[in-house]
């Protein structure tokens, strides 16, 4: 396969487990990952419901502890979450969901939560912080008018576009995006898809894209990893992957694209 | 096995094989309108939706959110009072019956007995702690008290049918035991039970993970083919439409936009806002290049401009399109669109 990095990676994971406790015993959601990410580069983690891809992205970002092996981002180990403190750096890594509407607080007006995460990332004063928002926000498509409006009263498609620009106030080298566009129609998901890849061409910055849709992460991912069960069944470029499967599993995926089966037959 | 499938698809005796009007159409939806009770007053949320369902037929209605088209589906099974909605407009014919207007009573002997329902969620189609078996007896018995032993050997046969194994222990786990794939089987199950003619499906698999979804839609493919009934499916996913239906009917803010076959509407929409949907799709677009958007957002329910409903955001609008009502369905060949300009713009 040819994936090969030529630079020094930016996330490094090294045989990754997590577990969690539950009343019927542990559940093993991820176990013994291996991957490593270079700079610059969008990858996608695909798999189904309960394949451990969320849990991954989370513990690369530090929101849950590895039970073994290790994670290291930007050269420093990720550690468990311990206090407010020990995350990994804001400026290094953020993070977009797929439920806008619970990440961002309804009632704030997205001028506000952007220029407070600009004023905490970046230590500006209040006005130059709000001026910073504003042009943050003006950059993935959010109006002056629309950045007054509480945030409740905007629709699905631009609260993820505000929930983007409160994560690039920290300026972070990574981004990482569970499931970004699953709960938006699709031409609203086009036009956030391309302001993804446009926010990656500009900025150079990393991306970690989670999604259980397969023509999502083939159109926005340089590279692949193919999760099921917790474990990596297969990973390398995109067009390899999803062209020419080689675990059955990945196969089975690709072939319940639905079209697919039409169009090959 | 075979023989079940053959009982199960057979009608009982002629008077049951399905209907039509003399243009062979198992249901012709006319001028429909619905509206929704709200503080402030009626709201539309569908006009003027035109349609017919040929029986054997496989009709698919894709649409974004707010465009009518669970609405739509609920009329068709007249549990619009549920949702404080109603038909304020048109005519709904089922074997050249009306069915706008039936009063509570009679729906009963249609709604899941002629035209079966299947909603989005499998957990709402079912109660989470009465055991499966009890649930389809229900079905099957159609809420008579006395269950027999032909009953139970229905549900078995209808277990059977939606391909789950090991039926004889599933009738007695509860729907929270079940996978989401293995309840929606269920739910299906439940809705074939009294045989219906038409089964509308509404969004059947978008909650579901894409391995899943793939062996639903086989069956429901399977199923149509195997119990020779039509089928209605609403989806906000085109290729899921295009993988199970033989026609394609487009719904954008309440109105009904284009109806065509699924290759024709492929090979060439003859409305925009298709135009707009098939071209911005995400799982046939060129990774090397920027996706096609549609600009703007869809108008909120009762904020519908004048005029055609899409031209705030059509890259062909003219001054026509801007006033008046929402344009009328004009027939191209076997296809029809609602656009002034089909025809002229292609």
């Amino acid at each position: 396969m040819t994936e090969a990095i030529a630079t020094d990676p930016i996330i490094t994971v090294t045989d990754l487990s997590v577990t969690f406790a539950t009343p019927r015993g542990p559940v093993h959601a991820v176990r013994g990952v291996d991957m490593v990410v270079a700079p610059g580069e969008t990858v996608g983690i695909v798999g189904e419901s309960g394949s451990g891809k969320s849990t991954l992205a989370r513990a690369i970002v530090g929101l849950v502890p590895a039970e073994s092996g290790s994670a290291f981002v930007d050269g420093r180990p990720v550690r468990p979450l311990r206090g407010r403190r020990s995350r990994v750096d804001a400026g290094t890594v953020q993070m977009i969901f797929q439920d806008s509407y619970t990440s961002l607080n309804p009632r704030q007006r997205p001028i506000d939560a952007v220029a407070e995460a600009v004023r905490v990332c970046q230590g500006l004063g209040r006005a130059p912080a709000r001026e910073r928002a504003l042009h943050l926000l003006g950059s993935v498509g959010i109006s002056p008018a629309q950045s007054r409006m509480k945030t409740r009263s905007l629709s699905g498609g631009q609260r993820q576009r505000v929930s983007i620009a409160r994560a690039l106030a920290a300026d972070p080298k990574i981004l990482v995006a569970d499931e970004p566009t699953s709960s938006l129609d699709q031409s609203i998901a086009a036009s956030l898809l391309n302001l993804l890849r446009r926010i990656q061409a500009e900025r150079g910055i990393t991306v970690v894209f989670i999604s259980h849709d397969l023509g999502v992460v083939r159109y926005l991912a340089h590279r692949v990893y193919v999760m099921k069960e917790g474990v990596i069944v297969e990973h390398g470029l995109t067009a390899d992957v999803f062209g020419a499967p080689e675990h059955e599993y990945t196969r089975t995926l690709v072939s319940s694209v639905p079209g697919v089966r039409s169009e090959a037959a | 096995m075979p023989s079940d499938l053959e009982t199960a698809g057979t009608p009982r005796s002629d008077h049951d094989a399905a209907r039509t009007d003399a243009d062979g159409d198992l249901l012709a939806v006319s001028g429909v309108r619905i509206a929704l009770r709200r503080r402030s007053g009626e709201v539309p949320v569908v006009e003027t939706a035109t349609f017919t369902v040929p029986a054997n037929g496989a009709l698919g209605v894709v649409g974004e959110s707010g465009s009518g088209k669970s609405m739509l589906s609920r009329a068709l099974i007249g549990t619009l009072p549920r949702y404080g909605g109603r038909v304020t407009h048109g005519s709904i014919r089922w074997q050249g019956r009306e069915l706008v207007g039936l009063p509570e009573k009679a729906w009963r002997t249609i709604r899941g007995r002629e035209i079966g329902y299947v909603p989005q969620s499998s957990m709402a189609g079912l109660n989470p702690i009465l055991p499966i078996g009890e649930q389809l007896l229900e079905a099957v018995s159609n809420g008579r008290r006395r269950v027999d032993a032909e009953h139970r050997a229905r549900v078995l046969e209808l277990l059977d049918l939606v391909r789950i194994p090991r039926a004889k222990q599933v009738v007695s786990e509860t729907a929270d035991q079940l996978s989401g794939g293995m309840r929606q089987r269920v739910v299906i199950a439940a809705a074939l039970a009294q045989r219906p003619k038409l089964l509308i499906l509404d969004e059947p698999t978008t909650a579901l993970d894409v391995t899943v979804q793939a062996g639903i839609l086989k069956l429901v493919a399977d199923l149509r083919r195997e119990l020779g009934m039509a089928v209605m499916l609403t989806s906000h996913d085109l290729a899921v439409i295009e993988t199970i239906c033989d026609k394609i009917m487009t719904m954008y803010a309440g109105a009904v936009i284009e109806i065509g076959g699924v290759g024709d509407v492929r090979g060439g929409p003859l409305h925009p806002y298709t135009k707009a949907l098939m071209e911005s799709r995400v799982d046939q677009a060129d990774p090397t290049r920027d996706l096609v958007t549609i600009p703007g957002e869809p108008p909120s329910t009762g904020n519908w401009p004048p005029g055609c409903r899409f031209w705030p955001r059509c890259p062909v609008a003219v001054d026509a399109c801007r006033v008046g009502d929402q344009p009328a369905m004009r027939s191209f060949g076997q296809r029809w669109s609602a656009c002034l300009r089909t025809g002229e713009w292609l």
